[in-house]
């Protein structure tokens, strides 16, 4: 026995390890997400009798103006989104000098990471409540009419975009500052050395160092923006009259509220859909990258 | 798809193997008596928690040996919980809406039929102008516990300044309405974040103008929502939001976060239920006065709008001798008073004194003047219809020249839902 | 260093700096300070209006009086730190174990496993609300929270795996070897190897679940019913009253509830950017 599992431990030992992980991820996520699959071809209320209708669900979506009302929002959700690296990498810059303080300074700019959301979505409906909030006052003391940010149509994504930023922009700043401490000090050295300063500095020698971290804090960002869920529940309640819906929100408020758990599924698999397009460059930037260095 | 899955087995391992870690479970797990009874409710406002506490503590004092478990939830989360749990790990009493929303649960029996529970308890006169609420083909599956009236709670002080006296008619309200608009006062204050404050001007429109059999032809989808009298309603409904009456940008509030404007007096009135005076102080629920929804036409009744709550017993729930006992002892007079109070709402027994300087009493009133009443637009309709109704009442609200558009996606929803 | 060393300007930079770091450090803690705020004060400010002046009277200690005695508090707390603590565990031993098979041992398929891994990491987990449910039904762990601790530990197994397979992968193949020769079998090379310098990587992991499982409110709507099973996150939600939001007690439970995960992200800074810097900066 023992001499069998010394002569095989090398085959044996991936099996072993492997088997736990893949087992519970196989059971309570990928065949979930087939079931999800599935349950797109029915009419179900979620807990009564199901009933086979095809591809109806998705017939309906495509006649839905709520739908792309949900895709559009999606993409400003991307777009605006992706501001968040781009701010985080301005802190990072702004906070990476040697001063004492700077472990409670840097700390404090992580709190937000660590506030539940719904937390972070009230605050901000206070921010921007048109009569008593901190955005009416201010606008206000300019002498402006203040704008109800999300009792608007056009702007209330935006306003909850930049609630989420706020997290979001925290998550960045971890990943870079983290970065910026890896930096290779002799090249930015030989930098200095050649002249180089300030602008030309980071472009040429800083940011190509930070490509990594820029990659992953890219697409954790995008997959972020397409889960976002609890600020739209707790701010606008995909609202008003579901000018702020998202598909991940659209997929909860049929499936909660409406009872059509099919319908819900059908909007879940669009949505796994498109997510599946950042999951496959993800994996083959990271495959690419592994085999060239390899 | 059901809930049978392949890799149950496999799971059920990894469950116990779960369990096994589980050291620290009895920690929270709350001692057992000899007998439990588990009661969930989403009536978690301070004061009917309070009265709540009270009765579980008086019922466990009179019932040597039972232990009662009460867990609150808010009523959003319960809107969500209580599907997952009547199916899954069903409590002994669950508290709920009556009318659609129980029957939602009755058609799939959820809910233990009690319907010899009144006579067995005596309570059928005294509930009996409830029971249409809990009843479903003829059975009882619900004991109504409270209800409340809706109507317009106006600021005192403002109407004096105006020189008004509520009005009777829908015009006398308008005029009301323009004067305080000229004076620079909101003449309704809404908010509509959460919708189901906005249906209430559908809900009493259509019935004031179309009668209550309309209407509830309407919320069981044998009536069109683009119905020429449909029309009517929202030409109606119309005036007041173009003229400016209505609190700006609405949706930014919850229907809450609207009650200062009108205690502060910066609003003359709303169109809600006695949660307006629970959400103010004392001081201020002095300056607050109320008078139902006017009459719009003279040739319809006044039909109201009265949303009953209520109680049952799960079908899965394991002591149902207890529940029952429990349920009967919540029915006698000073429980059921003591924990409508709590709420500021009526306790659900005609043979119960009301304390007349109580605003439960002018609610009593207004049913007994009215005619026939409903419930509430989301109670009374299938929820997805309700769903997509108040979303487009509150889109109405913000945009009033999107009527036709509206109508015609409710009237799709409708042959969507209903067919 | 980059950029350069503040400390090395002239003073009068070195003070525009500071002033400029403080006043960037109010404006994005303005936020925070409102709930600190809002905390503070009595129900009857907020049904005034009253969200920004001065609180008219410090209500701090009768908020959290009031929360303590209105709930469960500490029960929801002691859920919290099960589901969360036994999430975490759970997670860095399966993810080390996956992560070890995947990085540094020829499986076939092991890119499709690795896709697997990164594709249920990446998913908008609302989509698996239904079908999870009904699992977490058919094994009988519904409305408790090892239920929760079993699917928070699935998903997150997914992006663990991944950010540790991606620094295991970077550590040279001849370590492996060296041990290998010299007889040591591969549980040991796990052990005495992989593990210590596995270290950084799993102490930032650890404060980044941390954070994700402490702070969920979804599973554990859909998840869990009763007081005896709820985290904090749904508990505090249930303050909501049937009719009436007391904001001052959401706030202070709020604060109550971000104490534990600002503490261990305090404490354990160090570690955490250094595990960052091992995992996801190698990505």
């Amino acid at each position: 026995m023992l001499r069998f599992w010394r002569q095989n431990q090398a085959w044996m030992t991936p099996i072993i390890l492997l088997f736990l992980p893949l087992a519970l991820f196989l059971s309570m996520i990928v065949w979930p997400i087939i079931q999800s699959i599935g349950i797109s071809f029915y009419d179900w209320d979620g807990t009564g009798p199901v009933r086979f209708i095809g591809l109806d669900n998705y017939r309906e979506l495509l006649s839905d103006g709520q739908f792309f009302v949900s895709v559009k929002n999606n993409v400003i959700w991307i777009v605006m989104f992706l501001l968040a690296p781009v701010f985080g990498l301005g802190l990072a810059l702004f906070l990476n000098q040697p001063l004492g303080e700077m472990r409670v300074v840097k700390s404090v700019f992580f709190i937000p990471l660590v506030l539940a959301p719904v937390i972070i979505g009230v605050v901000f409906t206070w921010f921007y409540d048109p009569t008593f909030g901190i955005l009416a006052i201010v606008m206000r003391f300019f002498s402006l009419e203040p704008v109800a940010i999300l009792s608007d149509e056009h702007f209330v994504t935006f306003g909850i975009v930049i609630a989420a930023l706020w997290a979001q922009t925290a998550f960045c700043l971890v990943l870079f500052l983290a970065g910026l401490s890896q930096l290779d000090g002799e090249l930015i050295a030989a930098g200095r050395i050649d002249g180089a300063s300030g602008w030309t500095l980071l472009r040429h020698i800083v940011l190509p160092q930070l490509r990594a971290v820029s990659f992953v804090a890219t697409i954790i960002t995008v997959i972020g923006s397409l889960r976002n869920f609890d600020l739209i529940a707790v701010m606008t309640q995909g609202g008003p009259y579901g000018s702020s819906t998202v598909l991940a929100y659209q997929m909860y408020d049929a499936t909660i509220f409406s009872y059509r758990a099919g319908y819900g599924a059908a909007i879940a698999t669009v949505l796994f859909l498109i997510m599946s397009i950042y999951i496959a460059i993800f994996l083959r930037h990271t495959l690419r990258r592994e085999s060239r260095g390899a | 798809m059901t809930p049978n899955f392949s890799r149950r087995v496999l799971l059920k391992g990894l469950g116990i193997a779960a369990l096994g870690l589980g050291l620290l479970q009895p920690l929270i797990a709350p001692a057992s008596a000899q007998e439990t009874l588990v009661i969930n409710t989403d009536r978690s406002g301070a004061g009917q928690k309070a009265a709540m506490n009270k009765i579980a503590a008086d019922f466990e004092a009179a019932n040597p040996g039972v232990k009662v478990t009460v867990n609150y939830s808010d009523v959003e989360s319960y809107k969500t919980s209580i599907r997952n749990f009547l199916v899954a790990s069903p409590p002994d009493v669950a508290f709920w809406f009556t009318g659609a929303r129980m029957r939602a649960f009755t058609k799939r029996d959820l809910f233990e039929d009690i319907s010899g529970f009144y006579a067995k308890n005596g309570l059928d006169p005294s509930m009996a102008p409830f029971l249409p609420a809990v009843t479903d083909g003829g059975k009882q599956y619900m004991m109504p516990t409270n209800f409340n009236t809706w109507g317009f709670f106006y600021n005192k002080d403002v109407f004096a300044k105006l020189g008004v006296e509520p009005p009777k008619t829908w015009n006398e309200l308008m005029a009301i309405a323009e004067k305080a608009k000229a004076a620079g006062i909101v003449p309704f204050t809404i908010g509509t974040r959460d919708l189901w404050a906005n249906a209430l001007w559908f809900d009493y429109l259509t019935k004031r103008i179309n009668g209550l059999d309309f209407y509830m032809g309407l919320m069981d989808g044998k009536e069109s929502y683009t119905d020429p009298r449909m029309t009517k309603v929202f030409d109606t409904w119309r005036v007041p939001i173009e003229k400016g009456y209505f609190l700006d940008n609405a949706s930014s509030y919850g229907w809450q976060e609207a009650i200062p404007f009108l205690s502060q007096g910066k609003a003359a009135m709303y169109l809600l239920g006695p949660y307006v005076l629970t959400s103010l102080p004392e001081d201020a629920r002095k300056n607050i006065g109320f008078f139902p929804f006017p009459t719009v036409d003279p040739s319809v009744p006044n039909f109201e709008q009265v949303s009953i709550n209520g109680v049952g017993i799960p079908k899965g729930a394991k002591n149902k001798e207890l529940a029952l006992k429990f349920l009967a002892f919540l029915a006698q007079k000073e429980n059921l008073l003591a924990f409508a109070k709590g709420g500021s709402v009526v306790p659900a027994r005609v043979d119960i004194e009301i304390d007349p300087n109580d605003f439960a009493s002018v609610q009593m009133q207004q049913v007994r003047n009215s005619s026939g009443s409903s419930q509430f637009y989301d109670r009374d309709t299938d929820p997805d219809m309700a769903q997509t109704g108040m979303k487009g009442f509150q889109e109405f609200l913000a945009k009033p020249d999107r009527q036709e558009a509206i109508l015609q996606r409710l009237d799709a929803a409708r042959k969507r839902v209903f067919n | 260093m980059y950029p350069t060393p503040i400390t090395q300007r002239p003073l009068s930079v070195r003070l525009g700096y500071r002033l400029a770091l403080y006043a960037a450090m109010l404006l994005w803690m303005l936020p925070l300070i409102a709930i600190m705020m809002t905390a503070i004060r009595s129900q009857s400010d907020l049904l005034a209006g009253n969200y920004w002046g001065a609180p008219s009277s410090f209500a701090l200690f009768d908020n959290y009086r009031e929360v303590f005695a209105t709930s469960p508090m500490w029960g929801f707390f002691l859920n919290s730190v099960i589901v969360t603590g036994s999430t975490v565990i759970l997670v860095l031993i399966l993810a080390t174990m996956a992560a070890v098979a995947l990085a540094k041992y020829r499986i076939p398929g092991s890119t499709l496993l690795f896709a697997m891994f990164i594709g249920g990491n990446f998913i908008p987990y609302q989509i698996l609300m239904i079908p999870v449910r009904n699992m977490v039904l058919g094994v009988g762990l519904y409305d408790t929270v090892w239920g929760l601790v079993l699917f928070h530990t699935a998903f997150q197994t997914g992006f663990a795996t991944l950010f540790l397979r991606n620094f295991i992968i970077s550590l040279p193949n001849e370590l492996f070897e060296a041990a290998r020769i010299e007889g040591a079998s591969e549980f040991q090379i796990l052990r005495r190897i992989v593990l210590p310098l596995l270290r950084p990587a799993l102490a930032g992991l650890a404060v980044l679940i941390f954070t994700f499982v402490w702070n969920d409110y979804f599973w554990a709507l859909v998840l869990v019913q009763s007081d005896a099973a709820k985290p904090l996150t749904l508990g505090i939600a249930g303050l909501k009253g049937e009719w009436l939001t007391a904001w001052n007690l959401i706030s202070s439970a709020a604060l109550f509830a971000a104490l534990p995960p600002v503490c261990l992200f305090f404490l354990m800074q160090k570690h955490f950017v250094a595990g960052l810097t091992a995992g996801a900066v190698k990505a």
